[in-house]
């Protein structure tokens, strides 16, 4: 349950990034979150409204896009997603000789402010 | 002005969640770099024996100078378990957060410089007890190590991938008992593999003491080769390097 400690790293970045006049203004925040990320997006909104009650950040409500995992084989170069149980098992060809394309992703896209 | 703020504005962001932390992470990173430290994340579940493999790991590494950062939710059982060796340990508490932070890395590491007057050629940093939180947070560490129980069930790296996707070092511990908790150590190995082909796997009983040795030798490589840059750097200017360290 990092859910709340990563909320509270994303409003202190965008506090600073947007200055305090325009944070208050902030409605929604655009997330992208990659699927071997750990973060959940059911704790990580609840970690917001915990926040939000707190006082210090408004009502913002969040997307999240979701990115699945996907590897390239560096044996046979084809792309993949991740089987369940053997996520850098090329289904192809079968080598262990991969790498992530995407999937780690915990990155602020944008935001809406405003009424 | 007031009908400007009325409407709706989307601002492009486009940054790391974590980037506060991870501008500190690098700042870290690159201290340790310029002091020749080598710096090492050791993560694992709560009881997987991160303290007592450094206890059993520290003895082997004679002639390095070692310092230890202890992460716990609260209290400083372990540093203390540290200190009878005779080794710097500061603690942190982090009260309830689950992971460690780059500042309170940074914190500690100020710290063991002012208590061994001198800097170290390696820091083990021991994060919270946990697979999952620890895995997202950078601290600057050049190494991550997992410490993996063989009690643990041979499917905790399918459950918390990136946890040892990110990790360089997986030393299965208790080795000993694996048979009696009902798993092989050659299914861990293999569960490793799938999710990490690239790791360096130990396997290792911290409590009898084996396998420690071809761990110690692992480490005391990587220790050399940071000492022999560092023999480089002063050989180039000694002045440049003193004014690194400070």
């Amino acid at each position: 349950m990092h859910e709340l400690s990563v909320a509270e790293a994303i409003v202190e970045s965008l506090n600073k990034k947007l200055g305090e006049r325009r944070f208050a203004a902030l409605r929604k925040i655009f997330l992208r979150i990659g699927s071997l990320s750990c973060v959940q997006d059911e704790a990580l909104r609840f970690a917001f409204s915990v926040l939000q009650e707190s006082g210090r950040v408004p009502k913002i409500s969040l997307e999240i896009e979701r990115v699945e995992a996907k590897l390239k084989c560096n044996a046979c170069k084809a792309e993949f997603k991740p089987e369940d149980n053997f996520i850098r098992l090329c289904p192809h060809c079968g080598s262990f000789d991969t790498q992530l394309i995407c999937g780690e992703e915990l990155n602020i896209v944008a935001v809406e402010v405003g009424d | 002005m007031h009908r400007e703020r009325a409407e709706k504005e989307r601002i492009d962001i486009n940054q790391a969640a974590l980037k506060a932390n991870e501008e500190v992470a690098m700042r870290n990173r690159h201290r340790f770099l310029n002091d020749n430290v080598l710096v090492t994340n050791i993560m694992g579940a709560p009881g997987s024996g991160k303290t007592t493999l450094l206890e059993a790991l520290i003895p082997k590494l004679n002639g390095i100078r070692i310092a230890v950062i202890e992460g716990d939710v609260a209290g400083d059982a372990d540093s203390q378990r540290i200190r009878r060796l005779g080794i710097v340990a500061y603690q942190i508490n982090t009260y309830g957060a689950c992971h460690l932070l780059a500042y309170q890395v940074e914190h500690a590491y100020e710290h063991i410089l002012e208590d061994m007057k001198k800097v170290p050629n390696l820091v083990m940093i021991e994060n919270v007890g946990n697979l999952v939180c620890p895995a997202e947070f950078d601290l600057g560490e050049a190494i991550r190590v997992v410490v993996y129980s063989a009690t643990e069930g041979d499917d905790k790296p399918q459950k918390y991938p990136l946890m040892f996707l990110r990790s360089q070092v997986v030393v299965l511990n208790k080795a000993d008992i694996s048979t009696a908790a009902g798993y092989d150590i050659e299914s861990l190995k293999r569960s490793v593999q799938t999710v990490n082909p690239a790791a360096d796997v130990f396997v290792v009983s911290a409590k009898q003491g084996t396998g420690i040795d071809s761990l110690a030798k692992w480490f005391r490589k990587r220790v050399n080769l940071l000492k022999k840059q560092s023999y480089g750097m002063k050989t180039i200017g000694k002045r440049t390097s003193r004014k690194n360290i400070q």
